[in-house]
């Protein structure tokens, strides 16, 4: 739909010096209190009740959500990164029933979590008499989660799990993969945001600091955990 | 394995619900809850089990908090997503309970409680009208009140599943419903969310309430719900456009900006078309609300591809009830009117999943299915290239006998459209059981059944051979017809009529079905001739009259009977015809008068002479020669065929006289 | 000197003033202007090119936006249809079409053609003519000029012109009548579609970014450890307990210490001086200070960390009713610290003046007051602290937290990029989002 008629080519780039750069930086106006609100933000949505109980008390930053509703979100989340999944779905359960009622995927991602840990355990008749009962008639109800079923079943077909194809799944990470889906759809049912906004911050900056290369040569931060400024590339 | 091990079998634990031991008992519904929660084979065979009377039983005599809870709880996932759970719950007689524990101190029993209702009252089988009894309605609306962020939407929910009719509306709005939800579209999101969804059931088909809604606090109620149509929350883009599609549906006043507004939604809703999820279910629902009765908003839908768009999600496969209902809908409306947008339809392939959802267990997507033939089908080009084969006709027809009569309806409409012009179709229909079951439906007692099955037998005889006549006039039956011609509504009036009409077009062989019965059809056609008000219903009475005036001597003779008989010769306002000659609203109704007289008068019959001398003696020759300046130019051209045949007559009678 | 409260205000974020109505003043000899100022008809006899009718809009396109926006509906087309429509700098010469002219830009109705500083148009859109509403817009993300017609996007060039830019109208055949929309009715063309694309097409391409993993984390933890918030730290380290690596601390090649070791530099001392300075115990926190760091106090006698612990000593007098003692305190302790800076005057000023009210806690310096106020002082003591560090590089400034230095670099690319755009586009506020709640502000 849209015509583009006159294209210029971008002129060469600005360059920026690391004096320069960094005269600039300690111009920016950062508050202190949006960084504890940062902080605050992170600690709330991923669930560190007590660190922001001590944060509040420590900083004076007001969390943006009752505290009290992470305790009962942080202990779903905990029994899901314990393996302990029957455990999360009473817990969710109690929180609001609507939850895993009314969210199939999410539900099928549960009971397949709790495959995953009746294999790890090595208990394989229940795995089995588990996938039938349970997870079968969800694949019957949609055509994603039959294959994603399969995926999973295929782990009782190795004898040596950890180096087998779907060897994955038994990793800690879909234990935390299954976890922040639960989190994520408990924060949404609260009307709170479920992501913290700090990642999205550091995309931005990685972002940001792409767009500028186009049109400047200057000091990137490449390493976000040390914050280090690079030497501007020439 | 930790779970199903500790758990017991599933007949000893319902047994267990109904445990004297308070411990033991609130261990079972705590089970029972976590099983069936997400599962709708536990949920059945619990069902099965007879759990549901004992968890409700629980409900209705316990006193501790956490057995309230749980069994409220239990009682909404048994509700949740199965039609026989919600029936298992209602016949317990779970809802006087669930109400009274609303005023139950303890804000956890609040919450299940009213959780649990917004479940049950999702389903189309609970009782909408039940909660408008006695003070029921206001002891949810205090809710709205609740401190709590959950009770309050929650009761927002129930409100929007409960409000169905005019009635409903007005007794929550009397009760100040329309307020306090307005001022929860200031919370949360939730809140907003759910404060919309009950705001589009208020203002759903209500002219009053749309208009207050759009008044309410200098327009700022309604401002906020037009900025919430780009809200960052999908599910709240989709609530406020379906808000902002009934209220600009119900208020033909409408809103300033109006017009920009739905332009803009119809972009909003396009693209939450592509929304997993609920959003995407019903999004395309809200598009064919929004698009109704709107041509100018069609054309545009139309260029934004919106035809493709929705065809291309007909497709996948497999639909949602809600999703696919919604599709066909939004199509049966764009397709409504523009022949562009039938194209396009029909260029995407989607005769298939529409006669599979012919077959769909869901009346509203076969009701839908049958809208979306029906538009299909307006377009003659259509009927002859596309709409073809017994592939979709007979899957139709099938509809006609279908249990709800909502579809019934809907079938004979596209039936009706679909033998119009199709010769490929009419056989289909005269093979199949198709004429037997309209003339069934032509004697329903439903207006509206009736009227479609004998617009749909109208359209069969439409150009139709002699054979299909034959079968169509011995089935109906010529006393069923005049019975038909002389209904109490005037619409079936018209139809019946416009049968006759489309019968007696063609050559004699046809126009003698008219007369199966000796003159008992022209009769009743002339019967309302002369008593008829309408103009519609005139005019097909005097297409009757010309189709079988255009037919052999024996016909015109009949019809000169019957509009200008011998003994009322003397006064010429007797004749019937003069009648409409002079009706000066209707030019119309002139041309098909003056063509009745040319067919009569026509050149070459054996009989033409006396006819003439009859309606010359009628005075009909010189309220021609009157009309011989008529303002309608058809007209004009008329009366002069008509009068040289008079001239022509008179010649001819002088010639043989002289002789 | 970081400070709190008054003055303290989003100055940045300022809303810009944008055009409301025609420029009568500046306007061409050939047209006349109804009196609200929205409505021009040409006037001339659109005998040769240097008698068009234009005029501009009364202020330049607002630029710290994402997008300007304009409409125009045609009146009556006239004679000729020889209506444009477009952006031109301030300069422009009133009685030539946008777009002929150097730093404008124009679409004409009669050809349909764009204009940019030439007589010669480009093919680009339809013609349009009376009844139909044209817009011209300016994209400052892409850096583009774009036009619309009936609420269709026509197209888009891109902007070379980096000066302010008004919406300007060019009539220039007898009975020519447009009337012009600045945003006092709804537009016809969606413009909050395209802002809404606009920022989901940024939306999506930062959350396509990859981060590794736990860099939040990571960071949040450096955080609380820069700042001394133990018992934050503490719960935090508790509560992640396995599931999540440890801080990622790769040691700099050239053998210095990794920022992790910097920030957990006297973390001892600092998270007792914190609990101190939070609970407004200024003497102990001195006491404190005295006891660990005597001879870099001693160097920092009449620094700023000094001030404002004395500043807030007084501040805790005046909190617990104390004014008496305030006032000793103050002539003994605070006087000297005048004429030492602007900003410490500034603070003083404002401390002092809490003795002016009878009721401090409702008086404009209420901030001072607050919990937030001690957070400033307890900041300023931890900053101290970590800077006596000896493996520190002798910059001479105060250390910052990874996020601090991390939320700099972000922001300063946005204000750098908008300055390569000629200081067009939407001003990036990092306060903005934080406080944007729901709607994710920028």
């Amino acid at each position: 739909m849209r015509v583009c008629v006159i294209y210029p080519k971008s002129s060469s780039k600005k360059v920026i010096t690391k004096e320069e750069w960094e005269k600039k930086l300690s111009e920016v106006k950062i508050r202190k209190e949006d960084m504890n609100k940062l902080v605050m933000n992170f600690l709330v949505t991923e669930g560190y009740v007590e660190a922001a109980e001590k944060f509040q008390m420590e900083s004076g930053t007001q969390p943006d959500i009752d505290l009290g509703t992470i305790t009962d979100r942080m202990a779903v989340r905990k029994a899901v990164q314990c393996g302990q999944v029957e455990d999360a779905i009473e817990k969710v359960n109690d929180l609001n029933p609507e939850i895993l009622d009314t969210n199939p995927q999410l539900f099928f991602h549960l009971q397949q979590q709790r495959l995953i840990e009746l294999i790890r355990s090595g208990q394989v008749e229940e795995a089995l008499e588990f996938a039938q009962e349970e997870l079968a008639p969800r694949g019957e109800e949609n055509h994603a989660f039959l294959e994603e079923l399969e995926r999973t079943v295929a782990l009782l077909a190795f004898e040596d799990t950890a180096n087998c194809p779907v060897g994955e799944l038994l990793d800690i990470s879909q234990r935390q993969k299954t976890a922040s889906e639960l989190n994520a759809a408990i924060l949404t049912s609260q009307s709170h945001e479920k992501d913290p906004k700090l990642p999205s911050l550091l995309k931005m900056l990685i972002w940001a600091q792409n767009q500028l290369d186009e049109k400047a040569s200057y000091p990137r931060i490449n390493d976000l955990v040390n914050a280090t400024l690079e030497e501007p590339v020439t | 394995m930790p779970a199903s091990a500790a758990w017991a079998r599933p007949e000893d634990l319902v047994e267990s619900l109904s445990s004297l031991d308070n411990t033991a008992r609130l261990k079972a519904l705590r089970d029972v809850k976590n099983q069936i929660i997400g599962n709708k084979t536990k949920k059945l065979s619990y069902i099965k089990l007879g759990a549901v009377p004992r968890v409700v039983e629980i409900l209705a005599s316990d006193t501790e908090i956490p057995l309230l809870v749980q069994s409220a709880a239990a009682v909404g996932s048994f509700a949740c997503g199965i039609d026989a759970g919600v029936k298992a719950v209602l016949d317990s007689g779970v809802l006087p309970h669930l109400l009274k524990m609303l005023q139950n101190g303890d804000n956890k029993v609040v919450e299940a409680c009213a959780r649990s209702l917004k479940m049950i009252f999702h389903s189309p089988l609970a009782p909408k009208s039940d909660m408008f009894e006695g003070h029921r309605m206001e002891l949810i609306l205090e809710l709205l009140n609740n401190g709590s962020e959950n009770v309050a939407e929650v009761a927002a929910s129930v409100l929007a599943r409960c409000c169905e009719t005019l009635e409903h509306q007005q007794a929550l709005a009397d009760a100040g419903g329309l307020r306090s939800l307005v001022s929860l579209l200031a919370g949360s999101v939730k809140k907003q969310e759910a404060a919309l969804d009950a705001l589009a059931a208020l203002t759903k088909h209500n002219q009053q309430l749309s208009a207050i809604l759009i008044m309410m606090d200098q327009g700022a109620a309604l401002s906020l719900i037009i900025r919430l149509i780009r809200d960052k929350s999908p599910r709240m883009r989709l609530l406020a456009c379906m808000c902002l599609a009934h209220i600009g549906k119900a208020c033909p006043a409408g809103y300033g900006q109006e017009d920009e507004v739905r332009i803009n939604m119809l972009g909003i809703l396009m693209k939450l078309l592509d929304e997993p999820g609920q959003v995407g279910e019903d999004a395309p629902g809200v598009l064919a609300d929004l698009v109704t009765n709107n041509e100018e908003l069609q054309k545009i839908a139309q260029k934004e591809n919106a035809v493709e768009k929705l065809a291309d999600i007909l497709h996948r496969d497999t639909l949602p009830a809600k999703q696919l209902e919604g599709v066909l809908l939004a199509l049966a409306e764009l397709c409504s009117r523009l022949e562009e947008s039938r194209r396009q339809l029909l260029d995407s392939q989607v005769e298939a999943p529409i006669v599979a959802a012919f077959g769909h267990p869901c009346e509203g997507v076969k009701v839908a299915a049958c809208s979306c033939v029906k538009s299909l089908s307006r377009s003659v080009k259509n009927l002859r290239t596309a709409l073809t084969g017994e592939r979709l006709v007979i899957p139709l027809l099938q509809l006609l006998s279908d249990p709800s009569s909502a579809v019934q309806v809907q079938a004979i409409a596209a039936v009706g459209n679909i033998v119009l012009d199709f010769t490929l179709q009419k056989t289909v229909v005269m093979q199949s059981s198709g004429i037997d079951q309209l003339v069934h439906f032509a004697q329903s007692m439903d207006p509206i059944l009736r009227r479609n099955a004998v617009l749909a037998l109208k359209n069969l005889l439409y150009m139709a051979d002699s054979v299909v006549k034959g079968r169509v006039v011995n089935e109906l039956t010529v006393s069923t017809l005049c019975e038909l011609i002389r209904d109490s509504e005037e619409d079936v009036q018209e139809q019946a009529i416009s049968l006759v009409r489309n019968l007696a077009y063609g050559d004699p062989d046809c126009i003698d079905y008219v007369f199966a019965h000796g003159d008992l059809l022209l009769q009743a056609v002339e019967q309302q001739l002369s008593v008829s008000l309408r103009p519609e219903i005139s005019m097909q009475a005097l297409y009757v009259i010309n189709n079988v005036a255009a037919g052999n001597e024996r016909h015109k003779d009949a019809v000169m009977d019957l509009v200008a008989p011998h003994k009322a010769l003397s006064n010429t306002s007797g004749f019937l015809l003069n009648r409409y000659l002079q009706d000066m609203i209707n030019p119309q109704l002139r041309v098909v008068a003056v063509w009745c007289i040319i067919n009569l008068t026509y050149p070459g019959g054996t009989g033409t002479s006396s006819r003439v001398t009859r309606l010359k003696n009628a005075g009909v020759e010189s309220l021609l020669q009157k009309m011989a300046d008529d303002p309608c130019l058809d007209v004009k051209d008329r009366v002069k065929t008509a009068l040289e045949h008079f001239s022509t007559a008179v010649t001819l009678v002088a010639t043989t006289s002289g002789q | 000197m970081q400070r709190g409260g008054r003055g303290d205000g989003d100055d940045e974020m300022e809303e810009e003033e944008a055009p409301t109505h025609l420029n009568t003043s500046t306007c061409g000899h050939f047209l006349v202007i109804t009196t609200d100022k929205l409505c021009a008809k040409y006037t001339g006899e659109g005998l040769h090119g240097n008698d068009v009718g234009v005029i501009q809009g009364n202020q330049a396109a607002p630029c710290h936006r994402l997008l300007y926006y304009f409409e125009i509906t045609v009146k009556d087309r006239g004679l000729k249809g020889y209506i444009g429509i477009g952006f031109t700098d301030e300069h422009f010469r009133n009685s030539r079409q946008p777009g002929w002219e150097p730093n404008s830009y124009g679409y004409h109705g009669d050809d349909g053609k764009l204009y940019h500083g030439q007589g010669k148009g480009h093919v680009f859109g339809p013609t349009f003519t009376t009844g139909d509403t044209v817009g011209a817009g300016i994209n400052y993300a892409s850096q583009e000029i774009f036009f619309t017609k009936n609420g269709k996007m026509v197209g888009a060039t891109f902007k070379d012109v980096k000066t302010a830019l008004y919406p300007t109208i060019g009539l220039h055949s007898p009975n020519e009548k447009v009337e012009v929309n600045f945003g006092q009715r709804q537009f016809v063309y969606d413009v909050e579609a395209l802002v809404q694309e606009e920022r989901e097409r940024r939306h999506r391409a930062v959350e396509n970014v990859h981060l590794p993993p736990s860099a939040s984390h990571s960071i949040v933890r450096a955080y609380l450890l820069h700042y001394g918030y133990h018992d934050t730290l503490a719960a935090f380290d508790a509560a992640s307990g396995g599931s999540f690596p440890p801080v990622v601390c790769t040691p700099h090649e050239d053998g210095n210490n990794g920022t992790l070791d910097d920030d957990s530099f006297a973390l001892d001392q600092r998270k007792v001086l914190r609990r101190l300075a939070r609970d407004g115990d200024v003497d102990s926190v001195f006491a404190k200070l005295r006891e660990w760091y005597p001879q870099q106090l001693q160097q920092e006698h009449d620094s700023n960390i000094i001030f404002l612990l004395h500043c807030q000593k007084f501040i805790e007098l005046v909190k617990s009713g104390m004014l008496e003692g305030a006032v000793t305190y103050a002539r003994t302790e605070l006087a000297h610290f005048f004429g030492a800076s602007l900003d410490q005057d500034l603070h003083l000023q404002d401390c002092l003046a809490l003795l002016a009210y009878e009721r401090p806690q409702e008086s404009p310096m209420a901030y001072l007051l607050h919990f937030g106020q001690r957070e400033v002082v307890a900041d300023a003591v931890n900053a101290f602290v970590l800077a006596t560090n000896p493996s520190l590089p002798a910059s001479g400034k105060s250390p910052q937290s990874g996020l601090e230095k991390l939320l700099r670099q972000l922001t300063a690319c946005h204000v750098e990029k908008r300055l390569l755009n000629g200081g067009q586009g939407e001003v990036f506020s990092l306060h903005r989002i934080l406080q944007g709640g729901k709607d994710g502000g920028w």
